[in-house]
């Protein structure tokens, strides 16, 4: 069953547009929501909660249309976003009190053993709270009303590599229950190749693509050469680089084949996520770094 | 709607606001011959920028919003706070106004204290709460423009109020008669004060509403 399905969602800014993003994201599973800085990602999280007005497209979660039962699916859906700057001056212990209220399955004993297992003293203000405690945090709150899907804006931002992983460690145990699914937005992909099932990358608006982590890291290879073979394939690579000893390029699997006959002349390896979402901020950019 | 009152008061809005500051504006119903609606505008001189600023630094707007409560109700129980503290300092210049009568037996020299100082302090509450809300909840942060507009309808409606209590002869005597039926009308009047002010804040949740519902947070 899928915990979150979006379909066609739209938004038009200014100088940005978000077009027509869909994905699913099965119950049970981490994914990973890349994509490079102003690419989308928050105001597709926004989008999904009905924090800005989209203009198109539909939001299902838990089978239902979000839209005409937001009040109700909250209740399952908790929200966090990476600053996580809200009631600075206030004790955590005050603001899971006030925050409890709102929602019907709070578990109050829950709640106290998730802080002792995480560590947090309810008498400490949030300003008071280092990067990760503050997602810790937001963690136990999420944790406590039992919501069934996590969606976290940037959660591993600005916290050091023993915090990220240990981080990322409660995400994976979280889900173990096969209840539950998270849904983080990133652009540090390190994290991605540490527990994401799912890749869900969006480059200026766009989805690229939605699916299985191995299957995406699979559909992409990095393929490097000698200058005076580059105009012969350039048509067929996402975008390129040139560089002193000739230039690298990011190139879809499938496309491998239509420039069979260079392949003497050419390394072939394999792309990671930071390999995917450089070369393809590359051609948003206009196609090349010569 | 109970629950979003009561993070308003535990997380938003310190009791200084709340207790204090209306105890001391409601102190200075002590000061004899006075413009005793001054003492109520203290409110929005003191308390809604600092009440706003907070809500601003807590990014309380975005942290209620992902919560499972209507965008309406936000509104509401930003406005029905205000209202809240708005009868408080009311209910603290009615203690001290009677203070003051037991204290100096006189009359005062502007609007006395009676049901029509009262009736029109709801007023002018009734009338800042429709000039500032409105114009906050076009941005649901940006809260200076608003509140000065606000502040400057709300002094000028005052300031007519005050000096037409004393310079037009069927106002004065309407409002500071000491008949009977003088009386009558003067409690009328607070009466519909009452309404007036209801009916004003029903209108700023109502344009508030429409306001916040077309924006994005």
């Amino acid at each position: 069953m899928n915990i979150l399905k979006v379909e066609n969602l739209c938004k038009s800014y200014k100088d940005f547009q978000l077009d027509n993003v869909s994905f699913t994201l099965p119950e049970g599973y981490i994914m990973g929501f890349i994509g490079s800085n102003g690419a989308g990602k928050t105001t597709t999280l926004k989008g999904i909660l009905n924090l800005i007005h989209t203009e198109n497209g539909t939001v299902e979660i838990l089978g239902k249309d979000f839209k005409a039962n937001e009040i109700a699916l909250k209740q399952d859906v908790a929200f966090m976003v990476g600053e996580n700057n809200y009631y600075r001056k206030k004790k955590i212990g005050l603001i899971a009190e006030v925050v409890s209220r709102f929602y019907m399955n709070w578990d109050q004993s829950y709640y106290e053993k998730l802080l002792k297992r995480f560590k947090l003293d309810p008498e400490k203000k949030i300003q008071e709270l280092s990067q990760g405690m503050k997602v810790k945090f937001s963690l136990a709150l999420a944790l406590s009303h039992k919501a069934k899907l996590i969606l976290l804006d940037e959660p591993t931002s600005g916290l050091d590599p023993v915090a990220r992983d240990d981080l990322l460690e409660i995400f994976q145990e979280l889900i173990e229950d096969g209840k539950k699914s998270i849904l983080f937005s990133t652009h540090i992909t390190n994290d991605l190749e540490k527990c994401a099932d799912y890749i869900t990358f969006i480059s200026n608006g766009r989805i690229i693509e939605s699916t299985e982590k191995d299957i995406f890291l699979e559909n992409y290879r990095i393929i490097s050469g000698s200058a005076g073979i580059l105009d012969d394939i350039k048509s067929n690579v996402v975008s390129y680089k040139t560089h002193s000893l000739g230039f690298s390029a990011l190139i879809e699997n499938e496309k491998i084949s239509k420039i069979k006959p260079f392949n003497g002349s050419l390394n072939v390896k394999n792309a990671n996520l930071d390999d995917i979402m450089i070369y393809f901020s590359k051609k948003d950019q206009g196609g090349s770094n010569d | 709607m109970i629950n979003l009152l009561y993070k308003e008061f535990k997380l938003n809005i310190n009791y200084f606001f709340v207790i204090i500051i209306p105890l001391s504006c409601g102190a200075l119903f002590l000061i004899p011959q006075w413009v005793f609606l001054v003492a109520f505008m203290y409110f929005f001189f003191i308390s809604v920028p600092n009440i706003c600023n907070t809500c601003n630094a807590h990014n309380d707007i975005g942290f209620t919003a992902i919560m499972p409560v209507c965008k309406s109700d936000i509104v509401k129980s930003k406005v029905f706070s205000f209202i809240l503290i708005e009868i408080i300092h009311l209910l603290f210049g009615v203690v001290f106004g009677f203070i003051n009568l037991k204290l100096y037996k006189t009359e005062n020299f502007l609007l006395n204290i009676d049901f029509p100082l009262f009736g029109f302090a709801l007023m002018m509450y009734g009338i800042f709460n429709l000039c500032f809300f409105p114009g906050y909840f076009k941005s649901a942060y940006f809260y200076g423009k608003p509140l000065i507009f606000a502040i400057i309808v709300s002094v000028l409606f005052a300031t007519v109020v005050e000096l037409f209590a004393i310079f037009v002869p069927l106002i004065h005597i309407l409002f500071e008669g000491k008949e009977s039926s003088q009386k009558l009308f003067q409690f009328v009047f607070f009466i519909i004060s009452i309404i007036v002010f209801i009916l004003l804040n029903i209108v700023t949740v109502k344009i508030s509403n429409k306001r916040f519902e077309s924006i994005d947070l």
